[in-house]
């Protein structure tokens, strides 16, 4: 029989809870109350608690147009949910044949494939701004969404394929040989029965690739330099002035770009499950 | 329905593991076949290379006359069980049956009905809107057989489809198999490694070891007549005693042991040693003239209305079904006279294992 853990005990692993939880959202609510903070200037009481509540940041931020009076907020607003849903759906596409390739064919080069994948994500993403600068350059492809989009999906695809693979060797090939004798050839038993029960994979992998794109600031600061083709991290980073930084708008953006991803991440965190597979084959 | 004829088939792996060598097989139209034999022998992988799933390296397989070798799975309309069931786990047992049928594109409403028909005759009408994992192990099976019969294949491969069922539930299934095959009247080629599927299932056997076909025929034909000490060991259970006994005379001894020499065998065409083939129950405590065997009770299993007793007699081990009422009060230790039924001892050479057959005599 399991000892029931003390009541004093109790009181310490919650406490301890409650503590860790202060520590991560106290920077958490101190953004969001320089975000209902109207005033710009970094506030310099400890308390996280907001004692004005005004959405003018928020509004500023919307609302900011250029001198050709072209609305800012929409542009970098479009741009980014392109680039991270056309990475998004790229990466998909891309990972999960090749990672269905690598789990299930013996072809030539498949082990020092999968490896070289690896040796990429060995590099620090800065390390490439300028090799990737030069060929988005000859290419055309600076200040475009197409070229954002290829660098972010070049990032992406290596980890999303070693996902994809580490769950696809999970699936039993007794269900492809079964679909063999059904009648199924490669596409219909990828589509029908190896798709659907990736799901969860299928997940993560979207989640993550979406996240690289929405977040990434670095490699997007290079490529970019038009107003209006800036994603929303970049755009952001204009109010970390060299002089002044403008504290409450930053909150406010910080909020407007994290949201869709945590959004993003309930919608879908209930197919993050497990056990898909079970009733299928004999454990 | 479907011929099969098998010539020569062998199976070699890339980098030279030899797994099957020149199988020659012919499976009659509607006839049940069972592939039977240790693991490893090389069953399975015939019976996936009948399916399409393994390449053949050597021979040919054919089907209806034509050799289907290079035939794709999917066209030469076979269908199969898998141990495993490999039930599709996302789809319900309506859609599994149906995959098939989905595929060829069958019209919806053929397609119901066809699986419906299946589902009736397996007793799943009730389930079938269930996915796999809310289904119990003999309701997964039916639903693998099922999704096998919904077209009606030429053919039926079935790949240790009861070996994951308990025991009362693996009878009970073997039941219903014979009496699918009854109804169906379809070619079925089944693995298994247990010798009483093999025995109770097939209209002929095919022993399999170490890649080769060793011996194939009725179930009786095997049990009666083995070829050889391998075949005779495996098939019956619990398993024949062999004895290595020495011919003098007309008869067959060793320290302990005589039993008179079968019919037709002359001891001169005979080797200084020959294994005597004796199953468990053709040996008894009363007296015969088929020979007898002092031995020493080793121990004593009560099976309910008989026993089995493990005897040793020297260094031989002597296994004995008898009924129970003779085995009670035998102890470890105490000295025992086992009789062989007449004419119930089988001839084996010694070195080579094979069956020594009288000249003629029965």
């Amino acid at each position: 029989m399991n000892r029931r853990p003390s009541w004093l005990a109790a009181v310490g692993w919650n406490l301890a809870l409650v503590v860790a939880c202060a520590v991560t959202l106290y920077p958490v609510l101190w953004v969001i109350k320089m975000a209902l903070t109207p005033s710009q200037a970094f506030d310099l009481s400890p308390s996280p608690i907001p004692n004005t509540f005004s959405l003018s940041n928020f509004h500023d931020l919307v609302m900011a147009t250029d001198m050709a009076g072209r609305w800012l907020f929409g542009h970098w607003l479009f741009n980014s949910v392109v680039v991270a849903g056309a990475t998004t759906l790229l990466s998909l596409a891309l990972a999960t044949t090749a990672a269905y390739a690598f789990s299930r064919f013996v072809f030539p080069g498949r082990r020092i494939g999968m490896t070289l994948f690896l040796v990429t994500q060995m590099f620090p993403g800065v390390v490439m701004a300028i090799p990737l600068y030069l060929l988005l350059d000859a290419m055309n492809l600076l200040d475009s969404m197409v070229g954002l989009t290829l660098v972010y999906s070049t990032t992406a695809i290596p980890f999303c394929v070693w996902m994809m693979k580490g769950y696809f060797d999970t699936i039993p090939k007794d269900l492809e040989e079964a679909a063999v004798m059904d009648g199924a050839g490669r596409w219909t038993m990828f589509f029908r029965i190896i798709l659907p029960l990736a799901r969860p994979a299928i997940v993560v992998t979207a989640l993550f690739s979406f996240m690289t794109a929405w977040n990434e600031f670095i490699l997007a600061a290079t490529f970019l330099s038009d107003e209006t083709a800036f994603t929303l991290p970049v755009a952001l980073q204009r109010y970390v002035g060299d002089y002044s930084t403008e504290w409450g708008h930053f909150a406010a953006g910080a909020i407007i770009v994290s949201t869709p991803v945590m959004a993003l991440f309930f919608a879908l965190q209930r197919h993050l499950i497990g056990g898909l597979t079970a009733g299928g084959v004999k454990g | 329905m479907a011929e099969l004829k098998l010539r020569g088939v062998g199976k070699v792996y890339d980098g030279g593991v030899r797994v099957l060598s020149g199988i020659d097989l012919d499976v009659a139209d509607g006839e049940f076949l069972v592939l039977v034999g240790p693991s490893g022998c090389g069953k399975s992988t015939l019976l996936r290379m009948i399916a399409g799933l393994e390449h053949i390296t050597e021979g040919t397989l054919e089907i209806d006359g034509r050799v289907v070798n290079d035939v794709a799975p999917k066209d030469r309309d076979v269908a199969m069980v898998f141990q495993s069931y490999a039930l599709y786990p996302h789809m319900t047992v309506r859609q599994n049956m149906g995959f098939s049928l989905q595929i060829r594109r069958t019209a919806a409403a053929e397609m119901d009905a066809k699986v419906e028909e299946a589902a009736r005759m397996l007793g799943l009408s009730g389930l079938l809107d269930r996915l796999p994992r809310e289904l119990s192990g003999g309701q997964r099976q039916r639903v693998a057989i099922g999704r096998a019969i919904v077209r009606r294949p030429r053919v039926f491969l079935f790949d240790e489809p009861l070996s994951n069922l308990d025991a009362n539930l693996r009878g009970q299934m073997r039941v219903e198999l014979k009496a699918l095959h009854r109804d169906l009247g379809t070619t079925m080629i089944y693995v298994t490694h247990d010798q009483i599927e093999a025995m109770t299932l097939a209209d002929r056997i095919c022993l399999l070891e170490g890649g080769h076909a060793r011996q194939v025929d009725t179930p009786s034909g095997l049990y009666d007549r083995p070829d050889s000490r391998f075949v005779a060991s495996f098939i019956g259970s619990p398993p024949m005693n062999f004895l290595p006994l020495a011919p003098a005379g007309n008869r067959l001894t060793a320290a302990g042991i005589s039993i008179p020499m079968p019919a037709g065998l002359p001891s001169d065409r005979l080797r200084a040693t020959v294994d005597v083939g004796l199953r468990p129950h053709e040996l008894g405590l009363a007296e015969t003239d088929g020979g007898s065997i002092d031995a020493t009770v080793d121990l004593i299993e009560m099976l309910g209305w008989d026993a089995l007793v493990h005897a040793r007699c020297g260094d031989v081990p002597v296994l004995a079904q008898i009924e129970a009422h003779g085995a009670a009060g035998l102890e470890h230790g105490a000295p025992i006279r086992f009789w062989a039924a007449p004419g119930a001892a089988k001839l084996f050479d010694h070195e080579t294992g094979r069956a020594i057959k009288g000249g003629g005599a029965a």
